[in-house]
């Protein structure tokens, strides 16, 4: 018998991790990697101990709303699998097809990249600060049971946010169950929509499951070790069900055979006149990039869309909206930006051989990821804007729109650096597909995350002042900044070196 | 005759490994120079270098009296380039990749014509259209060769052409070796199948370890005894 049959998925996935740490070369971006894994450790005590300052009376208020934000947490952990096709994956999936991976391994790899989202890193955090804070005062025993309820209803949500990914992957491998999803996803923001039009978001929410939850880690605080251990049994078996079913959806995805990519590469597209220009010739060559590429196209869709849509819902006021930008545009950074080349995949080294080709390609890879960035950021900024409470002062709109265009421009900047530094193999074409390894997707998460959070901040800080015009002043050094660093950049690419090195790179020789 | 390719002292270093180790080259007007050698001998590495993607650690290369290292985007104009993998954009179609060649190498009206025409000798007509991600690996050597020879260059270098190429693919890269030849164009070839190699061009030289180890009329490789001569070149 061949003995790798009988490799469990554990120890296949044992294998697979040792190896994608031991492909990380650099010791660096090890240590790098250790600490942004204890980092978010680090952020729950500090938040732990820093909620101790927050008056007591806000507890109360506190504890009433931590059920709904476990409701943000379970739509999060449902919908981000859902948009990278089960969620991301240590190997793409043509270096794995010689060996006999279990459908049940390919599963757990995307459970166990689930942190590489940082959105999901940001939520858990805050529901265990949140949580650790509602319970009561910190004391090391009460407070770790608290949190231990919530760590498994976290584990729970994302496995089971993860086995609805993969059975949704599964259904849209063929036209009907493609149409039979699309047909759930709109009857889903209707049904959103019509509960928020009819006032009966309260009273869902008031009615949540969550809220067995927050008891149960009210239970685990208090010593009422009987209900406490109910709940955390009931979720940590649920995790067990649906790693189960994971592990069968799976499964049963994988097999299917598959019609989609064949579908976008055996069809004809219509044929457009030619264009005399240089720079326009490549962005139609790089739109199409992005939009014929399946995780890209949905990446830009749920980028431009959700945040619109939710910033529109959430009714927020021009204060928090100075916030939001700065998470988005990380966000469209992690789409493509961080490795903006790999758009030419094999292409490049022909691109490369072509007279004219190494400015107009900076310039035109820059301003596709520049274009993706806004659209996201505006998105949310005008969908905010729509029922957003009136502003205090003017100061808060200007420092919102100067927020958007800044966090914009220093992603962009970063993102190309850091595509010349890190080039990377991604033929960016299956619906798990990431432009850079996992380790580098996680690096660059948390560099754009700090990076855009100190600048919203800042320009909050400026609002706060009243003028209007100091945001638009303190716009200058930062989009300067960001020019200065992505014109750096720009001189490196024209070196040939470099520009071989990313070319070569991206085009796997 | 005077040189369309001429490389000297050419070295390419990647770290410690030495990829190409010092050699000359010269090539002149419609020569046919077919270049092999083991995996990892710098076939490839060479035709980078003449192509303009990859810059040589030392030496000197001239491409069409261009000094390729000095003026990188003259030295292109003048070339056409198949590279070993791959060499299209996935998500373009074969009718965009020419768009773009045809802009960026500003040719004229008309273009659309000689694309027309290679398309079809090429067989790949059919799937002009479609984005090139769906190609099987022929059909991209195919349209890759094609490519090279779109804008008529003073050097075709070609990589690999026939790497899982059928028959008639073989058959139009031929054509186009020796069209684009008896138009004055110099063409380099880089292959493992000695016997194309011998076919497509008059002379052969045979690298190993980075270095050219043998230099002489491809005819000479051919055959029995030439394939026996070429393999004691190989390991001796």
């Amino acid at each position: 018998m061949n003995p790798s049959v009988n490799t469990s998925a554990s120890r296949q996935l044992l294998a697979l991790l040792r190896l994608r740490w031991r492909m990380i070369r650099s010791q660096p971006i090890r240590w790098a990697i250790a600490a942004l894994t204890i980092l978010p450790v680090g952020l729950v005590v500090a938040g732990l101990f820093g909620m101790q300052t927050v008056p007591d009376d806000q507890t109360l208020n506190l504890a009433v709303a931590t059920p709904t934000f476990y409701v943000g947490f379970v739509v999060l952990a449902v919908l981000a699998p859902l948009v990278s096709g089960g969620g991301y994956e240590l190997y793409p999936a043509d270096q794995l097809v010689a060996y006999p991976i279990r459908p049940s391994t390919a599963f757990r790899s995307t459970l166990i990249l689930a942190p590489v989202n940082l959105a999901w890193v940001i939520n858990v955090v805050a529901l265990f600060v949140v949580t650790g804070f509602a319970a009561g005062d910190l004391a090391w025993a009460p407070t770790s049971r608290s949190l231990l309820t919530v760590a498994a209803f976290i584990l729970t949500a994302t496995v089971a946010g993860h086995a609805i990914g993969w059975l949704v992957m599964g259904f849209r491998q063929s036209r009907r169950g493609r149409l039979v999803t699309n047909i759930i996803g709109i009857a889903a923001l209707l049904a959103g929509f019509l509960i928020f039009w009819t006032d009966n978001v309260i009273p869902l929410l008031d009615n949540s499951p969550t809220t067995l939850v927050l008891i149960g880690a009210f239970d685990g605080y208090s010593g009422e070790y009987r209900s406490w251990l109910v709940v955390v049994g009931v979720l940590v078996l649920g995790m067990a069900m649906f790693i189960r079913v994971g592990d069968a959806v799976a499964s049963w995805a994988l097999r299917r055979p598959g019609d989609h990519a064949d579908r976008t590469s055996s069809r004809s597209l219509p044929r457009r006149p030619s264009s005399p220009h240089v720079m326009y010739a490549l962005l139609r060559v790089d739109h199409a990039s992005v939009w014929r590429s399946t995780p890209l196209r949905r990446g830009v869709l749920v980028l431009v869309l959700v945040p619109g849509v939710i910033s529109a819902l959430a009714g927020m006021t021009w204060q928090s909206l100075v916030l939001v930008p700065g998470l988005i545009a990380a966000g469209a950074g992690l789409l493509f930006g961080i490795n903006a080349f790999t758009l030419d995949s094999t292409g490049s080294v022909w691109l490369a051989t072509l007279p004219g080709w190494v400015s107009p390609a900076y310039l035109a890879k820059s301003l596709i990821f520049l274009e993706v960035a806004l659209a996201a950021v505006l998105s949310a900024l005008i969908g905010g804007s729509l029922r957003a409470q009136p502003a205090n002062s003017i100061s808060e709109i200007t420092a919102a729109s100067m927020s958007a265009l800044c966090c914009a421009a220093l992603v962009v900047a970063l993102g190309m650096r850091s595509s010349l530094r890190n080039p990377h193999r991604a033929d960016l074409k299956g619906p798990r597909d990431t432009p850079a390894t996992p380790g580098v997707m996680a690096a660059q998460s948390m560099r754009f995350a700090l990076v855009t959070t100190f600048t919203s901040l800042y320009f909050a800080t400026l609002a706060l002042s009243g003028a209007w015009w100091l945001p638009l002043l303190g716009a200058v050094p930062v989009l300067l900044l960001s020019v200065l660093h992505w014109y750096r950049t720009g001189l490196a690419w024209a070196h040939p070196h470099v520009r071989a090195s990313v070319v070569l790179t991206v085009a796997g020789g | 005759m005077s040189a369309v390719v001429e490389a000297r002292g050419l070295t390419v270093s990647f770290g410690p490994v030495v990829a190409v180790d010092g050699f000359d080259l010269t090539v002149p007007a419609r020569a046919t120079l077919a270049l092999v050698g083991r995996n990892g001998a710098g076939k490839s590495t060479t035709l980078k270098v003449l192509a303009g993607v990859l810059p040589p650690t030392t030496g000197s290369v001239s491409v069409a009296g261009v000094d390729a290292v000095r003026h990188p985007d003259e030295a292109r104009a003048r070339v056409g380039y198949c590279p070993d993998v791959g060499g299209l954009i996935p998500r373009a179609t074969p009718w965009e990749h020419l768009q773009l060649a045809a802009t960026l190498r500003s040719m004229g009206a008309g273009w659309e014509k000689r694309a027309e025409d290679l398309l079809d000798r090429f067989d790949l007509l059919g799937v002009s259209d479609r984005i090139t991600a769906g190609f099987s690996h022929g059909m991209g050597r195919r349209m890759s060769v094609l490519l090279a020879a779109f804008h008529e260059p003073e050097v075709l270098l070609l990589d690999e052409p026939f790497d899982g190429v059928d028959p008639l693919g073989v058959e139009a890269t031929m054509d186009v070796i020796r069209e684009l030849r008896a138009t004055g164009s110099a063409v380099l070839v880089s292959t493992h199948l000695l016997e194309l190699a011998v076919q497509a061009c008059e002379q052969a030289v045979v690298l190993r370890r980075g270095r050219v180890v043998a230099a002489a009329p491809a005819a000479e490789l051919a055959g029995a005894s030439g394939a026996a001569r070429y393999r004691s070149l190989l390991t001796s």
